[in-house]
């Protein structure tokens, strides 16, 4: 059996965010997505919770007993990746 | 080194020979492919640490290799975050660990104005 | 500002498809892949792929065959191109080119793959620690063992069994495969050894083979309609027969729509290729329902599981979105 403390793994690799921390919110209220990753900050890396959304949704579902498929993921806004204010600066569309 | 490499494979077959250049890696100089990742060079020469983390001070070394997640971000020629398993080795390159969260050096400002 | 009949983001076997069925039939076509080289899936899995042209190639040849295609075709492709966002018209905004220019589609096919499913055990975020993607990415495309050749295989998702011969092949050890449930991971400051159902043994990778789930982020940015199937591994854009999704002129192709096979990818791309060329009227729509009812006959399971996605949430995403507008 592992013997390492179950509740110090990283869910949010991006933000170092430990499954603890994301029970604790839904402890404290979390019932969306979005609530844990304003509780938490888990989502808001580089990576906008590509690696740990799935995890943190399963997590609610658990919790909450409500389906999957109601489990909105985070609200997804561009930039879909990394990018530079000089790319956004760059990014004007022209009237 | 050359077992961190894979040389011969039997579907790949041989990895062709190209002519290696030179980067600094906290100032210890190595050799690599042109072109080819950052990271790649340094798991290539042995490195499997590329940055720590600001919270835990915990040791990365590449989850995704995809330019994903923040595991592999480097200080590269100054300039930090860098993801070190999307920027392509040039000759010279200078190449540092980055410890925490990325700092821009005063040096950079001045060097871009 | 320049403008093309279509876009497409991505370029795998979807995409590649899609950018070739659209430019084939005359239309100004774009094919932007964030990559060095275009590819994307094909360039690390090796087994052998059937192309529509009748040849059966390994993945990396495949990958070479149909940019080689496309370019016959003159799609234009862009490599190291990353498409970031996409903005109703379709304007979209790209980084990595050498000129800056406003980019414009008269329409817009999402070809963005799919990503792996992480997982979070003791010892996760040590270095040696990837997923199966990466290490097939490190193997096959860099050439390059990450610290040691002991991986421990964990995770029974589809990349499991061909993760297992790759390692082989590579020359290489597996030294343990078992469920992440049960799995610890320990050593100081990399892989050492790993613990799985209790058996512990020196390993210097772990891989996780978790399972994928499709990458969407640009189609819900554009606000399609997304509902949960488990077959497709998550959150999975809706699609009609033609691939279109709720947005009027927004394809979704490949694995983006739905885990399946680089078969039904490139399948998928041509269709969504087709129907971008069908709605701007440069071949007949019952040229497009043949190319439709060809797909239902040869990927019936994925079409009856493509009908299956409801939108179970879409109204919540429009509810948290306009209250996060005041903050």
């Amino acid at each position: 059996m592992p013997v390492a403390d179950e509740n110090s793994m990283m869910l949010c690799r991006c933000y170092e965010v430990s499954k603890a921390a994301v029970d604790e919110a839904i402890e404290n209220g979390a019932v969306t997505v979005n609530d844990v990753k304003r509780m938490t900050r888990a989502g808001m890396g580089l990576c906008q919770g590509i690696y740990c959304v799935p995890e943190i949704s399963t997590l609610l579902h658990e919790a909450t007993g409500a389906p999957l498929a109601t489990i909105a993921p985070m609200t997804a806004r561009p930039p879909a990746r990394l990018i530079t204010l000089g790319d956004l600066e760059r990014f004007v569309p022209e009237p | 080194m050359s077992e961190r490499r894979i040389s011969s494979h039997p579907l790949l077959g041989p990895l062709p020979d190209v002519g290696m250049v030179s980067l600094t890696v906290d100032g210890v100089e190595m050799s690599a492919r042109p072109g080819e990742p950052v990271a790649v060079a340094l798991l290539a020469n042995g490195i499997r640490q590329f940055r720590t983390m600001p919270k835990s001070g915990n040791a990365r070394g590449g989850f995704c290799f995809a330019g994903r997640c923040s595991d592999c971000q480097m200080i590269v020629d100054g300039v930090p975050n860098v993801m070190a398993c999307v920027a392509a080795v040039r000759g010279g390159m200078r190449v540092e660990t980055q410890h925490g969260v990325g700092v821009w050096a005063e040096s950079t400002s001045e060097a871009a104005s | 500002m320049i403008e093309f009949d279509v876009v497409v983001v991505g370029g795998g076997p979807a995409g590649l498809s899609a950018a070739i069925a659209a430019a084939r039939n005359g239309l100004r076509t774009a094919l932007f892949d964030e990559n060095p080289v275009a590819g994307g899936a094909l360039r690390y899995r090796l087994e052998p792929v059937s192309l529509p042209n009748g040849g059966t190639l390994p993945g990396p040849s495949a990958a070479r065959a149909l940019v080689d295609d496309a370019l016959r075709h003159r799609v234009q492709i862009a490599t190291g191109a990353v498409a970031w966002g996409a903005f109703s018209g379709f304007v979209v905004g790209v980084t990595g080119l050498d000129a800056h220019r406003e980019i414009r589609a008269k329409r817009l096919i999402l070809a963005t793959g799919s990503t792996d499913l992480a997982a979070a055990f003791p010892g996760s975020d040590l270095p040696g620690v990837l997923t199966g993607s990466a290490l097939l990415r490190l193997l096959h495309v860099h050439r390059v063992w990450p610290g040691g050749r002991r991986v421990a295989i964990v995770g029974a998702g589809d990349l499991a069994e061909e993760m297992a011969k790759a390692v082989h092949d590579a020359g290489g050890e597996v030294v343990a495969r078992g469920a992440i449930e049960t799995l610890a991971v320990s050593g100081n400051g990399v892989v050492e050894r790993v613990n799985v159902d209790g058996v512990e043994c020196p390993a210097d990778v772990v891989a996780i083979c978790a399972g994928r789930r499709p990458d969407i982020s640009m189609a819900l940015a554009l606000e399609a309609q997304a509902g949960y199937s488990s077959a497709f591994g998550g959150f999975t854009v809706m699609r009609s027969e033609s691939l279109e999704t709720s947005v009027t002129g927004l394809y979704v192709c490949g694995s983006a729509g739905g885990i399946g096979s680089i078969a039904s990818s490139l399948a998928e791309g041509t269709l969504a290729g087709l129907a971008a060329t069908a709605s701007l009227e440069k071949i007949s729509d019952s040229t497009l329902q043949q190319e439709i009812d060809a797909f239902a006959g040869a990927f019936p399971d994925r079409v009856q599981q493509i009908e299956a996605i409801e939108p179970d949430w879409t109204q919540h995403l429009v509810e948290s979105v306009t209250a996060g507008a005041g903050k």
